[in-house]
Parts: structure tokens; sequence; C-alpha cells
């Protein structure tokens, strides 16, 4: 693909999602040397899933740091070994309804897909079993399942057991997406119908491993953007009700919210759960002074998308990738912006050439920081946060501003860490204000 | 003309006339029976319409069938499962019946009256594997089927650990291909053992199908290394399920089951409680909990007193979180504390633990009296005893008797469930009328407990003959007292013919029975040479040559 040269194609192929399969091969970067230069993820999470058996990972990082894409190359370079089965908890979930019993349910869904995709046959007797199941605890009459089918491009609710149970876990997806309440009127804490859903859906992943056996492969489930999901909801999942997905009879990824790993209580997923942190790409070294490696990996991976010498002044990509930290969503954001308000200018008539320059991404800069700083306030948190005023998250800004150093797990500092104000660097886990908050900070202090 | 019982046969009626939306259960003895029955049905009520659905009807189709005739008036939905041929194998008749049991809401649904014809077999299967639905069920019997009864197992931490369970006995014949398979495919045993051995295995206990259930224990599980190499965590699910299958084993058994048990929990707590930081979580509350139960059965019962009270800690704290799902989870634990502390002597604090437990549980079946009258009744039961033991007799025998009074409530409706605890309520209302003097009334109590356990022991002789051992040496020290020494005397020699072997058999469980039972023979009988219990008395008494005098 032709690398980006216009403003337009900047806005287009600056698209901060994860990459895809496909496009690894042209845009795919290796960042493990500047994340920790002592240990690839990729082969940590390889060698935690080989030791033991169905092993589940927690790949923690935030938003924004490329955990996606990890996993995407961590499937192109397994794909031998592994039958991988994707789903996010945004694409077919919803954030704002994530559970233990959705995710369940997705999971079912999913591994279906993914074994009718590859025409693996399944177990009649297992499949009857598992729709009896679903059949007889959700009750949705044949006819919703029609419309589902219909809307949901076109599932084969006659074609044997597998089409069945395709029909009524596609439903109930739909449920979890529009919040119609039917999973979680269903599956209460009350009844605890939860283990038996639990059951089910292991009955399914076993008899699809026992398939792939065949063929000397075996599933791996892949869970993301659980990362994105309210601190309660994440809470409930991984450390309320932990032994539904870590019993799960598959080996698994999650990618989970650094804040879970934050308070104490994360001491409750060591038995169920292996931790992985995906560091962010360091700028900065711990001294505070430029990380060269870094940023030319940087200025690398936005290489692969845009030609950056026609389109990008010198002094405004240093001054966009310096100060988003490494964030690579952020600088992405960032350009795009740029892009936009560069384009606005020559449509103007304020300058002719298509470039992005050091104002630009000012502007952009200046977006961004607005979105952090309103991200650092207390409005709306959940009760456990009661007693932190937004006082006390400036004045603790203000005390790490200009000292990067490790910070304990206190509620102050999880907010901080979710709003990304704070930003965590390498295995050896050290943290600093994210520059544009620390702008902001140093301008309050007269710094 | 088969002759039906009028009363029955009106009562029935009424239902189907005057009650849309309810279920009833009619139990026949055959088909003839069940088809001269709704030839009657059918005239006796021309303002209905009956439709009877194919005998081939899945569970689902059923629900949806009575759901479309409920949203008309005047519909009779009748299932002649007393016709169903029971299909290729126990395990897809148990699905059957379980999948119906989904289907309790659609029965009862608008106006529909559905009528379900079953024979004993059928009224067994409902009352075990489709107990939700038979709770909604008001049954009319023609003549009354056979009971089928088993031992309850009302609070022990394998009860609570059915919610756990990963599976239902429905999916046994899926679960038993899966492990075929796994095991033909050559997995790694780890995982063999904990994907596909462990799941089946727990299904297997729970069915309960002991025999298999053993083979595979034997063979697939404890004497393999995979037990050994599975985390603690894992292994503890296993021995739970090991423990309660012991318990259809033998005793000695469940001892040294129930003792790792408790070595691998509490080794497994101590980290939980590392890992909690405070925080009420349910494994914690769950593993106090069977600790505790195990520790009491292994007769330790300090510790298990201890056990408890952190376990109760443990479920106030998530109940105060979220009554409806901890609450029972407190009162069951209360409960088992109260006999903990009657054991140990401690009968105020029993007491208070008692009526703790029973102000929860009359509160949750104000709500849901299907669900928990019977816990009611169990702790009212246990209340009795220790108001006994504080002399407070009048208390005590007003206890018993609301309990008595519910179980025979539930009986009537499930005797299969609820005759054993009739019976034994019968018994310790009947001990209590002794103490007060009652004797006639005692004699009553005593001889109703007996025909209930008789009755209980021809099925399982097993399981009930040390009832029905022990209600007659009570029976015989009653009669002794009234004067009645010849009735007195053949009650203690029939206990005697069932004590005697289980004293050969199992010494430390029954040596003491035995000896109590020979003591009471020996009071009413005269001392004979011929008499072979006098014998077995008076070698039992004989004081060693070189004892002190």
């Amino acid at each position: 693909m032709k690398r980006a040269t216009t403003l337009a194609e900047i806005k287009r192929s600056l698209n901060p999602k994860p990459l895809k399969l496909e496009e690894l091969d042209e845009f795919f970067v290796e960042t493990s040397d500047v994340r920790d230069p002592q240990l690839s993820r990729r082969d940590a999470i390889y060698d935690r899933l080989d030791v033991e058996p169905n092993a589940k990972v927690l790949l923690a990082g935030h938003a924004g740091s490329g955990k996606s894409t990890e996993l995407v190359k961590f499937q192109a370079e397994h794909a031998d070994r592994y039958v991988f089965v994707r789903l996010s908890m945004i694409e077919d979930g919803e954030a704002g309804n994530a559970s233990v019993e959705a995710l369940l349910v997705l999971i079912v869904e999913a591994v279906l897909r993914e074994m009718g995709a590859r025409d693996v046959r399944l177990s009649e007797k297992t499949l009857t079993s598992i729709h009896g199941w679903f059949d007889e605890t959700f009750q949705v009459k044949q006819e919703e399942l029609e419309y589902t089918g219909s809307v949901g491009g076109g599932i084969d609710s006659a074609s044997g057991f597998w089409g069945k149970l395709l029909g009524v876990t596609a439903y109930l997806k739909a449920d979890i997406k529009t919040g119609s309440g039917l999973l979680s009127k269903t599956i209460t804490r009350e009844n605890k119908r939860l283990p038996q859903l639990a059951h089910q859906c292991g009955l399914l992943i076993k008899e699809a491993q026992l398939a792939l056996r065949q063929g000397s492969q075996e599933l791996l489930l892949i869970l993301e953007d659980l990362d994105k999901v309210t601190v309660g909801e994440a809470d409930d999942i991984f450390i309320e009700n932990p032994a539904a997905l870590a019993n799960l009879p598959a080996k698994a990824i999650f990618t989970a919210p650094i804040s879970l790993f934050c308070n104490p209580r994360a001491a409750v997923l060591d038995p169920h759960f292996v931790v992985e942190t995906l560091p962010m790409i360091k700028v900065d070294d711990q001294q505070g002074k430029p990380y060269k490696a870094g940023r030319s990996v940087i200025e690398h991976i936005l290489s692969q998308r845009v030609d950056l010498e026609a389109a990008v002044e010198r002094r405004a990509l240093v001054l966009a990738i310096e100060k988003t930290g490494g964030v690579l969503r952020h600088l992405f954001l960032v350009l795009q912006q740029a892009a936009a308000a560069a384009s606005q200018a020559i449509r103007r008539g304020k300058r002719e050439k298509e470039r992005i320059t050091e104002a630009d991404v000012r502007y952009g800069l200046n977006r961004l920081k607005s979105d952090l700083l309103r991200r650092i306030g207390v409005m709306g948190l959940p009760k456990e946060f009661e007693g932190i005023s937004t006082d006390d998250l400036y004045q603790r800004l203000k005390e790490l501003v200009g000292k990067p150093q490790r910070v304990p797990a206190d509620n102050v500092n999880l907010l901080l860490l979710q709003s990304h104000a704070l930003v965590e660097y390498n295995g050896e886990q050290w943290h600093r204000v994210h520059p544009l908050v620390a702008e902001h900070i140093e301008m309050l202090t007269g710094s | 003309m088969i002759p039906f019982d009028a009363a029955e046969l009106e009562g029935l009626v009424d239902l189907l006339r005057d009650c849309p939306g309810r279920i009833s259960a009619v139990v026949v003895p055959g088909q003839e029976t069940g088809t001269a029955l709704l030839e009657l049905l059918v005239k006796a009520l021309p303002e209905l319409t009956f439709e009877v659905m194919e005998e081939s009807a899945t569970p689902g189709e059923i629900g949806r069938r009575a759901q479309e005739l409920g949203s008309s008036q005047g519909n009779v939905l009748v299932l002649r499962l007393d016709r169903r041929l029971r299909p290729e194998s126990e395990d897809h008749e148990e699905g059957f019946w379980r999948r119906l049991n989904y289907q309790r809401e659609r029965l009862a649904s608008g106006d529909v009256r559905s009528c379900l014809f079953m024979d004993g077999v059928g009224n067994d299967r409902l009352a075990l594997l489709a107990d939700d639905l038979y709770e909604w069920v008001m049954f009319f019997r023609f003549p009354a089927p056979a009971a089928r009864s088993g031992p309850r197992m009302s609070e022990s931490p394998l009860r609570m650990s059915d919610r756990l369970v990963d599976g239902t006995p429905a999916d046994l014949d899926v679960l038993r291909d899966q492990w075929r398979r796994a095991r033909e495919a050559g997995l790694p045993e780890q995982e063999l053992v904990w994907d596909y051995t462990r799941p089946l295995f727990a299904a297997l206990v729970r069915s309960p199908r002991i025999d298999e259930a053993s083979r595979l224990w034997k063979n697939e599980l404890r004497d393999g290394d995979a037990l050994e190499a599975l985390p603690d965590e894992q292994r503890l699910g296993l021995l739970l399920d090991a423990c309660l299958l012991a318990r259809y084993e033998d005793r000695e058994r469940f001892t040294s089951r129930a003792r790792e048990y408790v070595a691998t929990a509490e080794k497994v707590l101590t980290r939980e409680r590392s890992r909690d930081s405070g925080h009420a979580s349910t494994s914690i509350a769950r593993s106090l909990f069977n600790i505790g139960y195990m520790q009491s059965d292994l007769g330790e019962r300090e510790a298990a007193q201890k056990s408890y009270h952190e376990a109760l800690e443990v479920y106030r704290r998530l109940a105060a979180q979220h009554p409806a799902a901890f609450e029972p989870d407190v009162a069951t634990t209360l409960n088992n504390l109260g006999t903990v502390q009657s054991d140990l002597g401690e009968r105020e604090a029993a007491r208070k633990s008692y009526h703790e437990a029973l102000e929860i549980r009359r509160r949750l079946a104000a709500q849901h009296p299907a669900a928990f009258e019977p816990d009611v009744a169990g702790t009212l039961n246990n209340l009795g005893a220790v108001q006994r033991g504080l002399g407070e007799r009048e208390a005590a025998q007003k206890s018993y008797h609301e309990a008595l009074e519910i179980y025979r409530r539930l009986a009537a409706q499930h005797p299969a469930a609820f005759e054993p605890d009739v019976a034994m309520t019968l018994n310790n209302l009947a001990i209590l009328q002794r103490d007060l003097g009652e004797r006639e009334a005692a004699q009553k109590s005593f001889h109703d407990s007996l025909e209930i356990y008789r009755r209980l022991a021809a099925q399982h002789p097993a399981v009930f003959e040390p009832n029905v051992a022990g209600t007659l040496n009570n029976l015989g020290t009653v009669q002794r007292d009234l004067g009645e020494r010849e009735a007195a005397r053949e009650c203690y020699a029939d206990a005697l013919g069932i004590y005697a072997p289980l004293a050969e058999k199992y010494p430390r469980a029954f040596a003491h029975k035995l000896e109590m039972a020979l003591r009471g023979y020996a009071s009413v009988t005269p001392e004979s040479e011929d008499d072979p219990w006098w014998r077995l008395w008076r070698e039992l008494t004989r004081q060693p040559e070189d004892a002190p005098t």
C-alpha cells in the first residue's frame, strides 16, 4: 500500500485501531526491545501458555499501548499450534453490559462460529445436550430466533444442533448488545445458574478441543477490550467471580485494565491467572532524557503508514512523539487532528502546502490535553473511591511531576492511571506523569 | 369399571374445573387405569377441552404447547407420562425429567390446566429429578403409588456445593462420551483428569451412580499419579466428591478421606486468606464451612466450632452485600454451629444459634415456602433437642410439634423426601413425652415412628434398619415403664436381631447400642441358659478374672 502523502490520506491511514492479521506484513513494527529490552511479552505469554494446561493470561496495559496488535502478531506467530477464537467485549458485546455471564455466552457463540468456519465437526450428542440447556433455560421462541437469524446474516437454525445452538447464542448476543436483559434476568446470582452456564460453555470447549486434537492443535481464546470495562465490572469479572473464566477448559488470554492490579485485592487473581503487563514504549528514560531507541521505533511505526518527510515537518514530528509519551493511540489521534487543522488552513487559503506543521501538532496536542485534563476528576465514581477529591488527584500529580518513580498501588494512583494522567513504563515498572498533563501541572505550579 | 377413590377423584375434578393455571399429577398404577380415569374426567368436565399431548413430545414442545393453550380459556393439557416408552438409557430418561423441570412456568401459564398422568416410577422421578416442578404439582393418587425414599443430606457442604457443581447429571451421557474420546485421544494425564474425568466423577456421585463412581475413582483417580499432581484447589474439589462417595460406601473410608480433605482445605485456606486482604470472599466462607462440617463429622467438635464461627463471620459480611444470595448460607452455618455447640454441652449458645437460624429461615420461608420450610422444620427439631437438654420441656414440645406439623404437611406432598423426617421427629417427641411422664403418648409416637421406619427399611434396609432398631429399643423402654413386659421383651428382641449383625460388622458404631438393647432385654426377661441374648449379655458383663473387685 502506498504511504500517505496528502493530508486526507494521513487522516485515513492513522486510524488508531489495532492492526488486523492481513495488515501485519505491511505495518507491523517490532517494539519489544523498546518496551522491555529484557523480555518480549509475546515470548513471555507463549511460555506461560506452554507450561500450564489451560493457563489463563491477563494481559494488562494502558489503553492504546498496543495490546491488541501484539496479540494479532502472537496469533500470526503461533497459528500452527493454536486455533484462535477472538472476541471483543466492545465489538461482540457491549462495554456497559460486561459480565461473566455475557462473556460465557459470547465465548460459546464465538467457538461455534470458528468451528463452523473451519468445518470442524462437533459431536451432535454434545451439541444436542448443550442446546437443550440453552433452549430450556432461556426459552427463546422460534420466531424470535428466525428474526435474529434474518437480521444477523442468515443463521441456518434448521441445520442440525450446531445451527440451532448458534441461533440461540446469537439471539443472546443481540440481547447483550441491546441490554434488553434476558441474560441478566435468567442467570442471576440469586438463582446460582452461573455455574451451569459455565459448565455448558466448558462442554462445548472440550468438544472443540477433542476435534482439534486430531489435527494436533488446540483452542486459544482471546478476549479483548476487557480493559475498557468499568472498574466495577472488571472487579466483578476477575475478583468476585474468577472461577467461571479461570476454569474454562482452554488456554485463554484476556486483556485487562491495569487498574485491576493496583490494589491489594489483586492477590486474589494469583491462583487463577498469570499476569503479563505490556509496557508502554519509552520516549524518555527514567532520568527524563530522550530515549532515542524508543522514539526511533515510534517514527518507524509512523513511517510504515505515512511518508513523514513529505507530509510532516521534522520539528512537528519530534514534538508529537515527545508529548504523547509513547501512547501510540494518542500519537495517531494528535496527528489526525493536526492533519485536519492543516486541511482547514489550506481550505481557508491560509497556506498552500499539504504538510503538517508544528502549530498543527500543537493544536492536536492541546485537544488531547483538554481530554486528558477532563478525566482528572472524581464526579460519578463508584463508592470505593469515596473520600477522594479532585484536589487530591492534583496534589498527587504535583508530587509526581518531573520525578519518574514506582508509585504505590493506592486509589489515587489507580484513578490517575485510569485517566492516563499517569503512565507506566517497562518491565521494572516505573511511572511518570503524562507529558501533556505534566505541562499543565508545571504551569499551575509555575515551575 | 375400575373403582376410583371417590374423594381423590372429586378433588381432582374440582381442581381442574376451578383452578386454571394449576398443574396436577395423577398417579396411576398402570396405563389402563390412566385411560379409564381420563375418560371419566372428560365426561365429568364437559365444559373443558382436553388435549392429550403426543407421547413422544419433548419437554420443550410440551412447554410451548402449554403456553399456547394458556392463552385461551378452558383447556386441559394432558401428558400421558404413564404411556411414555422408557427410552433406551436411564440417562436419557433422567434428561427428560430434568428438562421437564424447566417447563414449570409454561405448564402453569395463563389459563391452561396441565395434568400429568404418571405411574409410581414417574412419581419418584418427578420428585427426584424435577424438584422445582414437583413443588408446584397437586397430587392425586389412584391408588397411592409405591414411595421411594432415601436419606436426605440437609445440611452438608455437599448440598451447598451442589450449587457449584459444574453440570447436572442430565449431562452424564455427554460427559461419559467426552471422557471416553479424550482417553482414546491420549491427552496428557493432568488434562484428562481435570477436564474430563473430574466432571464425570462429580456428576456420577451426585446422580448418584455409586458403582460407576467408585470404579472411576479407584481406576482413574485415586490410584493414579494425576491426583497428586493436581494443584491443591483442584484436588479439593475432587476430594469433596470423594467424601460424598465414601458416605455411600463405608465410614472408615469416609473418615480417611474427610481427614485428607480437611488437611488440604486448611492449606488452601491459609493461602486464600493471605491473598484476600480482609475481603469477604465466597470461597473462603465455603472452605471454612466445609472444613467445619468435616471436622464435626470426624468428632473434632471444638475445631469445628471455630471453623463454623469463622465461616459465619464471612457469610454475614457477604449477606450484608447480597442478602438474597447469602442469607440461606448464614442460616445453614448457624444451624450447624448450634449442633456442634450442643454436642459440646454449650446448650445456651446452641439455643441462641438455632433461634437466629430459625428467625432467618422463617423469613425466607415466608417468601419461598417450598424452598425453606424443610429448613425451618429442621432447625425446630434441633432447637427442640437443645430445649429438652436445658429442661425447657414445654418449649421443646412446642418446637417438636411445629416441626412435625411442617414435616407431615410436606410428606403428604412428597412422601419419599419427608417421611424419614416425620419418623425422626416423632421419635424425638416421644422421648420428650417419656421425660414428661406422658407414657401413653410416648408409646403412640414411638409406634407411629416405627411404622414409618419399618416401611422405609423394607425398601432401603441398609439405611433405615438402624433407625428401626433404635425406635424399637425406645419403645421397649416405654412399654417396660408401663408394665407391659412381654411387649417390651419383643421390642428389645427385635432391636437385638438388627443390632447384633451390625455390631459385629461395625463394632465402633453399634457395640454400645447392642449393649443398651441387651440391658433392656435382660431387665424384662428372666435369666435363662437357653436364651442366646442372655448368654451374650452375661458374656459382655462378665468381670475379667484378674480384675479387682
